[in-house]
């Protein structure tokens, strides 16, 4: 109907043609400072990343910083032990202990930074129900102390290589009808497997109801996030139950290991991570203004302390 | 000062006037003295106080000798005595050399009526009585009402008012009181002009508030030429928003729910058509508009920021008139007349936009099926000279639907999404003259505000098939003017509010044992405010208003002092300095100026308590002879417990936390600035400008690491210039120039590697960096300006009709406002997008207008 398009055109001009103006602000030229991302809990080694700020296109990233020192201190300021260099900007060392607290000092380039952490009291953790598309988490919150709860469902693929040994070496197999048909000519012969993962971990994205959790009470991160973050302001030194809620594709997917990750944490790291959910959430909408605190002096990032405990619900 | 002793202090200064005749009782008139009878003549009381040895000097002519009093049992000196019996007299009681002089004062006479127009006999608002000889000034009310005091005698008085020939009537005085109603002649040409709401007449410079020019108004260029009062207001110093195609107001550093918006007395949540761009008042119905932010009156309340207070017409008592108005976006008709003759009338005003008339089904396609439709309707009734009764409706809905393809289970699915919002408002009035001095208004409301967005029988993820927020208030209150002696009025009243406020939840809340988002709420208002002149040049105003308000088992009560003084420097200048406390209990949260149903409201908890604002203002106007007025006005705003989105909530997306108390946080802000205003008023040519230099910051305890940050509403430089100039007798040219500071945005000033790259072992180049920023609010845009250009030609015919075609182009050069603002990192290019998106530019409107 022409009137139809015709009017439709002169309101489109008049209404919503309207120009659209872009503004580039360029942060290539900002000072590029140190940034610290690690964390210490008591089942993994420490591991502390050091990079600066700026994206780096001849890197395809942010520039990793190599010859500084990081120093690990207790809290009698005693030093505990230097982390050592294991590349791309990351610096490793041993463990920490439950309910102790941490100095992390960073050398670098005449400067020294630190940031001061703790790890925080044990609480013990069991699934208690596993279904196609939630999973029941149990906490027993065990020390009357504040703790603070994420929950992460990590995902990491592997790959199964098939072989047998002959003169002691493995050979490997390329198809299931190979193998069996090696086995029809030597029916004893010594076969295995390697299970080999992939060093990059991912989070499936869950989602919760329960309005204890910071997610369904703020409703920010509610569906589909990352990570769920609960206090035990209704439990402190009880028990709870968490259902988790995810996609039911995400455990039929096969050569794929799914972990439970419960990690107690401290306020400092907690914040800083929801904070850091909320940025990515929020600027998938056009918004850059959700503030990051962190915990080192003069440097950027956070070196967060946490207790951890992780179950294997999907092998 | 305790809290105790500030009330008292108040208290004090608002009674203090009525005392002023309160006689310093000292020397003879703290004699003792004892009263055998308490009820008597008053010569037999003044025989008494003769008795106890003191000389009465007084002329018995001017005293009602025989008039009978009693007195009350607590006199027990003589001039406590002398007070309470000759309290009724014109008489002034003084010691003067040993004795008592009973000093005569003239009787006074009241004169009072109401103000009309001549031929339509619409009441007149704000009109001014002059007597010169004796520098007496009254001003009619807001029902036309006035009553001036005088001494008997013959009188030429002077009936001023800015639109219309200002006339002069002879009235004699004798001894009784006179009502007298008196019609004043409309100045100008244009039947449509008629009324218009400025008082600022030449002779009375001291005013509180601005009266806004609707004729001005109604002749400046506006988008797609559709006339818009908001507009007229935003070009008032202090009010910012006028820079972004729509009607906010952003009044001195204040949110847009700040402001009290008032039709006919009528409270109004909601003032948007067509996502902001119009205001729902339509401009063929208005009589007058008065905007305050500051020098509040003491009636008002319950806004922080400002009031708007609309006026609509009340209808020809004596012909029938209409009009007729086709645009580019609406049509509108109206008809006016009498019901009886001087006795009833009424006004009907209908607007209706006709995009959607021309085809539904293919603008639901496009997504473009609006429509919106406004009817006011006015009637008024004169029972008899002191008692007339009101009845005024506004009904007003916007519906935008639009077709939404979707797939379900392999199969395609369309269903019609329909957003909806309107106001429907009700008011009955009676207007009471009970004595020549003494005008009751006594004014039953019901206002209701909803919107809604009805998806049908769609399922999208968990949302409901439909989502409403609600709003309906249900009110009675009376307001009385008390012109107890010529330099002393009184204004008090008070009444009562029951609000009811349902607020949805977030679309995807399916959470069990949520607290409901319905809120229920008393609100009990009563105010009394002394106007009182002191000397020649001076006048103080003091008031007292209270609020209650219960809400939730939680109540609060507040006492707001508003104060102002004022000093004439001659005829042309005066000095005004004033302080006004307002209080908030219904905060209002929405996407900036467009009204969808994840709006909400808050009204006062436990948690939350009431925003309070404190405002300054001193000012200086000089009436430069009689075509220019400059003001300059300087202000200081304190406002605390204001309330804000915690960082995260976010309406636009719906991220909004169940409980309506985990969305928000409180703080504090400041708002100051300095305001200048010029107004010329030549014969073919007039122009107004405004500038506000301003300066609006806020600090919340978690945000912004609880430093202080720009508020979205901060615009240092904010500059208007409109410009009437009369080309001959048909030809019209307006333009307006509008210049302010740029929004102020978010933005990160450093990126950097996410921690989860580095847990996750990915730590490879990411996708989403975290970044860093400074401050909220820490980058400004550019300056935005623009400016609008319009041609009126009119036709009057012979017989009275008028046609009008107005042409122009809104923001014919323009960087102005954007709609949205949307920011990104570009990683790859180390640099941080802003996106000002929907500027709109170049819009050319024309609109044909026949009156009849």
């Amino acid at each position: 109907m022409y009137s139809i398009k015709s009017y439709t055109g002169l309101l489109l001009l008049l209404l919503f043609a309207a120009c659209e103006k872009e503004t580039n602000i360029d942060i290539a030229n900002r000072p590029a400072q140190l940034v610290v991302l690690g964390e210490l809990n008591q089942l993994d080694n420490g591991l502390v990343n050091l990079s600066t700020s700026v994206f780096s296109t001849v890197n395809s990233g942010f520039t990793d910083v190599e010859d500084a020192q990081v120093s690990l201190f207790d809290q009698h300021n005693s030093l505990i032990e230097k982390y050592t260099y294991k590349g791309k900007g990351n610096y490793t060392g041993k463990p920490g202990i439950t309910s102790q607290s941490y100095k992390l000092t960073v050398d670098y380039k005449g400067k020294t930074y630190e940031g001061m952490t703790a790890i925080p009291s044990a609480f013990q953790l069991d699934v208690k129900d596993l279904e196609a598309d939630y999973i029941d988490v149990g906490i027993n919150d065990l020390s009357p102390e504040t703790n603070n709860y994420i929950f992460e469902l990590l995902a990491r693929n592997y790959s199964v290589d098939r072989y047998y040994i002959t003169q002691g070496q493995k050979v490997k197999v390329n198809s299931e009808a190979e193998l069996l048909d090696q086995l029809s000519h030597n029916p004893g012969l010594q076969v295995g497997r390697d299970t080999t993962f992939s060093p990059e971990s991912r989070k499936i994205l869950i989602s919760t109801i329960d309005t204890r959790t910071e997610n369904a009470k703020y409703n920010e991160l509610r569906d589909l996030s990352g990570r769920i973050f609960l206090r035990d302001k209704t439990f402190n030194g009880g028990g709870t139950t968490l259902e988790i809620r995810f996609h039911e594709t995400e455990f039929k997917t096969e050569n794929m290991q799914i972990t439970l990750s419960v990690k107690s944490v401290t306020p400092e790291y907690f914040n800083y991570l929801y904070a850091m959910d909320l940025q990515q959430a929020k600027s998938t909408t056009g918004s850059l203004d959700v503030p990051l605190k962190g915990n080192m002096n003069n440097a950027l990032g956070i070196f967060g302390g946490c207790y951890i405990q992780r179950i294997i619900v999907k092998k | 000062m305790t809290k105790g002793n500030k009330i008292s202090f108040f208290l004090f200064l608002l009674l203090s006037p009525v005392l002023l005749f309160g006689q310093r009782q000292s020397g003879l008139l703290s004699t003792p003295i004892k009263l055998t009878e308490r009820k008597g003549s008053l010569s037999y009381f003044l025989n008494q106080v003769e008795h106890v040895g003191i000389l009465l000097t007084y002329n018995p002519e001017n005293i009602r000798m025989n008039r009978k009093v009693t007195v009350s049992n607590k006199i027990n000196t003589v001039g406590g005595l002398l007070e309470e019996i000759l309290r009724s007299e014109s008489v002034k009681i003084k010691e003067y050399q040993g004795k008592i002089l009973l000093i005569s004062s003239p009787r006074l006479i009241t004169l009072s009526g109401i103000i009309k127009e001549e031929g339509s006999k619409e009441v007149i608002i704000g009109a001014n009585i002059i007597e010169k000889s004796s520098g007496s000034v009254a001003t009619s009310n807001g029902f036309g009402f006035y009553s001036i005091s005088l001494e008997k005698g013959d009188y030429e008085l002077e009936i001023t008012h800015t639109g219309y020939t200002a006339s002069r009537i002879a009235v004699t005085l004798g001894d009784e009181n006179l009502r007298k109603d008196i019609l004043i002649r409309s100045g100008l040409d244009l039947p449509e002009l008629k009324v218009t709401a400025s008082n600022e007449a030449q002779n009375n410079i001291n005013l509180r508030g601005d009266y806004v020019d609707l004729e001005t108004a109604g002749k400046l260029p506006s988008f797609l030429g559709e006339k818009d009062i908001i507009r007229a207001v935003q070009l008032y110093p202090g009010v910012a928003g006028n820079n972004g195609s729509s009607v906010n107001m952003l009044v001195r550093g204040g949110n847009t729910d700040q402001n009290l918006v008032t039709l006919d007395d009528i409270s109004i949540y909601n003032i948007n058509h067509l996502n902001g761009m119009f205001s729902i008042f339509n401009p063929d119905v208005l009589k007058s508009v008065d905007f305050y932010r500051s020098d509040f009156p003491s009636k008002y309340g319950g806004r922080l920021s400002s009031v708007l207070n609309i006026r609509s017409r009340d209808g020809d008592m004596e012909k029938y008139h209409g009009h007729a108005t086709i645009g580019l976006l609406y049509a509108s008709a109206g008809l006016e007349g009498p019901i009886v003759k001087d006795k009833a009338s009424f006004t009907i005003n209908m607007r209706r936009s006709w995009l959607d008339l021309l085809g539904k089904e293919k603008l639901e396609d496009a997504g473009l099926f609006y429509y919106f439709t406004d009817i006011n309707l006015k009637l008024n009734y004169i029972a008899n000279p002191n008692n007339r009764f009101y009845m005024s409706a506004y009904l007003g809905n916007d519906a935008f639907r639009q077709k939404i393809y979707t797939y379900q289970d392999d199969q395609s699915l369309n269903f019609k999404s329909t957003l909806k919002w309107g106001n429907k408002l009700v008011a009955f009035r009676w207007n009471r003259i009970i004595s020549p001095k003494l005008f009751k208004n006594t004014t039953a409301t019901y206002s209701q505000y909803t919107s809604s967005l009805n998806v049908g029988e769609a399922v999208i993820g968990e949302a409901p098939a439909r989502i409403y927020s609600t709003v309906k208030d249900l009110g009675v209150k009376s307001d009385f003017n008390y012109y107890l002696r010529p330099d002393l009025k009184l204004n008090f009243g008070g009444g009562l509010n029951l609000n009811s406020i349902i607020s949805p939840l977030p679309y995807n809340e399916i959470i069990e044992n949520t607290e409901s988002n319905t809120t229920n709420a008393l609100n009990l208002t009563a105010y009394l405010e002394d106007e009182i002149k002191i000397g020649a040049h001076a006048e103080f105003i003091a008031g007292l208003h209270y609020a209650g308000f219960i809400s939730n088992g939680v109540s609060y009560q507040t006492l707001q002092p508003r104060f102002r003084f004022s000093y004439q420097l001659g005829k042309k200048q005066a000095l005004a300095a004033s302080y006004s406390r307002m209080s908030q209990f219904i905060h209002q949260f929405t996407i900036n100026d467009f009204s969808i149903p994840t709006e909400f409201r808050i009204a006062s908890t436990k948690n939350i308590k009431p925003e309070f604002a404190e405002i300054f203002n001193l000012s200086y106007r000089l009436q430069a002879g009689k075509t220019s007025s400059f003001t300059v006005e300087a202000y200081y705003k304190k406002m605390r417990n204001l309330l804000a989105l915690r960082t995260g909530q976010d309406i636009t997306n719906n991220a909004l936390a169940p409980k309506l108390e985990d969305r928000t946080i409180n703080g504090q802000a400041v708002s100051k600035g300095l305001e200048f205003s010029y107004k010329q008023d030549l014969n073919w040519l007039k122009f107004q400008l405004a500038y506000t230099l301003s300066n609006t910051t806020g600090t919340f305890k978690d945000l912004n690491q609880g430093k202080s940050f720009p508020l979205n509403q901060d615009f240092r430089h904010n500059f208007n210039l409109a410009v009437n100039a009369s080309l001959g007798k048909r030809l019209e040219f307006t333009a307006l120039w509008t210049y302010t500071t740029g929004q102020h945005v978010t933005i990160p000033k450093n990126i950097y590697k996410n921690i989860d790259d580095v847990l996750l072992g990915t730590n490879t180049a990411s996708t989403s960096p975290s970044y860093v920023i400074s401050g909220i609010n820490n980058y400004t845009l550019a300056d935005n300006y623009k400016v609008d250009l319009g041609l009126n030609l009119i036709r009057k015919f012979n017989n009275g009709h008028q046609r009008t075609w107005s042409l122009g182009v809104y923001n014919a050069i323009a960087d102005p406002q954007a709609r949205y603002i949307y920011t990104t990192i570009v990683t790859q290019e180390n640099k941080i997008r802003i996106t000002e998106d929907i500027k709109i530019r170049i819009v050319p409107y024309f609109t044909f207008t026949y009156k009849f």
